[in-house]
């Protein structure tokens, strides 16, 4: 499969060294020598100096033969042209555009159904928001992924010292805790990912990621010590369009939100779109000003800004001053692993949430979504059972799915199956499935249709 | 494929304008949508290739035709292996099924089961109602192409009489 991305920026680079790793043959179009000279370096895809909205560079690309075009340069209008140009060259092209300014948000189905035919808008923005929004409805959560419409969740919870279940093996797991035993998926140990098995013990300092219903979240949560307490009182720090998007999408949901910005222009214009909002002009990382909004009755503060090094400091400051839980903004991957070490636990990058966004797309199979898991190890996918499918029409244990894989949950109608051997997915059924990077080819084959399939 | 399938196509079948008791595969071919130097490589190239004749004798637009049958391969290749792509899909608004054919000479990258090259296509356009005798027609056309030895006589075609009078000397047999 040939896959043309223009735009060699965080998005742009993070998706083609993911899809090479998939051995997918890609080219990288974009106007920056030393954005284009960090992917040759590093990424074993193709390279083209140039701009992607022109048609004689996508011609030399190849667009052609592409299967797909991704546009997610941080330029809205260049990522329009590079979809209309390649619309034009190449019609089956499919086209996938990061457009971000929020005047086209009422537009992306007359882009589909119209030129350039932008099969998807993603919108990094709004999916961060999205991220965060699902992060405060579970408590305790390091990663939230939803499937079935929110009926499954996948949650991964960070295990702390002195946590009950710590040095508890798996298969004992149904003791000490009421109700179903949870379907731990795996687990990320020293940015390490096992596949668990019921022998395994539980370590402090485990990222765990288990699958569960929606009805049955809370309780789980709790036995892992995890509680919920509501919500109430939030502060973003950092208006720009996240901060916006948040800010809105909370207002409607009648929680109390503060903001603070730094500069007094757009302090004047967030007063202008936000109608509830407190907003507050100053720096986020202003002990004093804190302390003046009562920052020790803050519920969640959630940093946003631009710079990484502000929103850490922010977060860390809130939590110190009596902020009972914060969320950051981080595009950096290289942070990750020191996140943990000076104790900020919740973290969100617009770039991973575009890339899951984008990676449904590029599955083969009827993929209804995919998530990528922290340190891009795994990926969890929900999947229509096509009819003729290898998957279906047997138990689950006569499958012969490669290592790593694990159907963690069935969807038949309204029903939830958290599946065991002896289970039959039917056709039409969604799955769920958890897989190793290495494996996703595979899987690919079991949720391919037959000849016969029409 | 089953037993039944062996048997000729005895269903009625509303084919251009008239009934028709038995659907053979030359019903269906027609001399236009036969192209023997096939260029494209890749899957995408070829079934553009492929359509482009089907688009002009149905009216139907190309992308609407090439959409159809990539989102299939999506979903599953067509490449069977052996050499053999069927590439097929259904499409709302059609009146009656198209057939085309092609022969590659280098070979066609059709990500195949047997992840070899691809160098003979049949390709299959429904109506989307009417699944059941277009299962046939496939399962018929897989068929005949387990013969080798009409295999190869069709890659060595010179024209597309020869297709013609190749596959009706097979499809005549069954």
């Amino acid at each position: 499969m040939k896959i043309i991305i223009v735009g060699a920026g965080e998005v742009g680079f993070h998706i083609a060294s993911h899809l090479t790793r998939e051995n997918k043959e890609v080219v990288v179009i974009d106007t920056d020598p030393a954005a284009i000279r960090r992917v040759s370096d590093s990424i074993d895809a193709q390279t083209i100096l140039g701009s992607g909205s022109s048609p004689v560079v996508l011609e030399d690309a190849g667009i052609r033969e592409a299967e797909i075009l991704l546009a997610v340069t941080n330029r809205d209008e260049t990522n329009l042209v590079a979809c209309l140009m390649a619309d034009t060259l190449s019609p089956t092209t499919k086209k996938l555009a990061r457009i971000r300014d929020a005047d086209y948000d009422g537009y992306h189905e007359i882009f589909r159904d119209n030129p350039p035919h932008i099969e998807t808008v993603i919108n990094p923005e709004i999916e961060v928001v999205k991220t965060i929004e699902r992060l405060m409805a579970v408590p305790g959560a390091v990663d939230v992924g939803e499937f079935a419409d929110g009926r499954v969740k996948l949650v991964g919870i960070r295990l702390g010292e002195g946590n009950p279940l710590v040095g508890v093996r798996l298969h004992e797991l149904g003791g000490k805790i009421k109700g179903a035993r949870p379907l731990i998926a795996s687990i990320l140990r020293e940015e390490q990912l096992i596949i668990p098995t019921g022998k395994d013990r539980l370590k402090a300092g485990d990222l765990v990621y288990f699958i569960s219903e929606e009805g049955q979240m809370l309780d789980t949560l709790k036995a892992f010590d995890k509680h919920g307490e509501p919500v109430k009182r939030i502060l973003i720090i950092g208006g720009g369009r996240i901060g916006t998007r948040l800010a809105q999408r909370l207002e409607e949901k009648s929680l109390s939100v503060k903001i603070i910005e730094k500069s007094a222009d757009r302090c004047t214009e967030l007063a202008d779109i936000l109608r509830k909002t407190v907003v507050l002009c100053g720096d986020g990382s202003d002990q004093d000003l804190l302390r003046e909004e009562n920052i020790q009755d803050v519920d969640l503060v959630v940093t946003l800004t631009n710079d990484e090094e502000t929103n850490i400091l922010a977060s860390l400051l809130a939590k110190r001053l009596g902020a009972r839980k914060s969320i950051t903004k981080i595009s950096k991957f290289s942070y990750f692993p020191l996140m943990l070490t000076i104790g900020i636990e919740q973290v969100v990058d617009p770039r991973l949430s575009a890339i899951n966004s984008i990676l449904q797309h590029i599955r083969r199979g009827k993929v209804l979504s995919a998530i990528s898991i922290k340190g891009e190890e795994a990926e969890v996918m929900e999947a229509v059972a096509m009819e003729t499918a290898d998957i279906v029409g047997k138990p689950l244990k006569d499958i012969n799915f490669p290592k790593g894989v694990l159907v963690t949950a069935i969807l038949r109608g309204e029903r939830v199956i958290i599946p065991t051997g002896a289970s039959i997915v039917e056709p039409n059924d969604r799955i769920v499935i958890f897989s190793k990077r290495e494996s996703i080819s595979k899987i690919e084959k079991i949720l391919a249709v037959k000849l016969e399939y029409f | 494929m089953k037993e039944q399938d062996e048997k000729p196509l005895k269903v009625l079948v509303f084919l251009r304008g008239r009934f028709i008791k038995f659907m053979k595969i030359l019903d269906v071919l027609e001399k236009d949508a036969i192209l023997l130097d096939l260029q494209a490589r890749d899957k995408k190239g070829v079934i553009e290739e492929l359509v482009t004749p089907l688009a002009s004798i149905s009216g139907v637009p190309y992308r609407d035709l090439a959409r159809v049958l990539l989102d299939r391969e999506r979903l599953g290749s067509t490449g069977i292996g052996g050499g053999i792509g069927i590439p097929h899909g259904k499409l709302k608004r059609l009146n009656s099924l198209m057939l085309g054919f092609g022969l590659s000479r280098s070979g066609v990258d059709f990500e195949s089961i047997d992840n070899l090259p691809t160098h003979i296509f049949f390709l299959l356009i429904t109506p989307e109602n009417s699944i059941d005798i277009h299962l046939k027609l496939l399962a018929r056309i897989s068929r005949i192409l387990k013969n080798d030895v009409f295999k190869d006589r069709l890659f060595q075609a010179e024209d597309p009489e020869a297709v013609i009078r190749i596959i009706g000397e097979e499809d005549e047999v069954s």
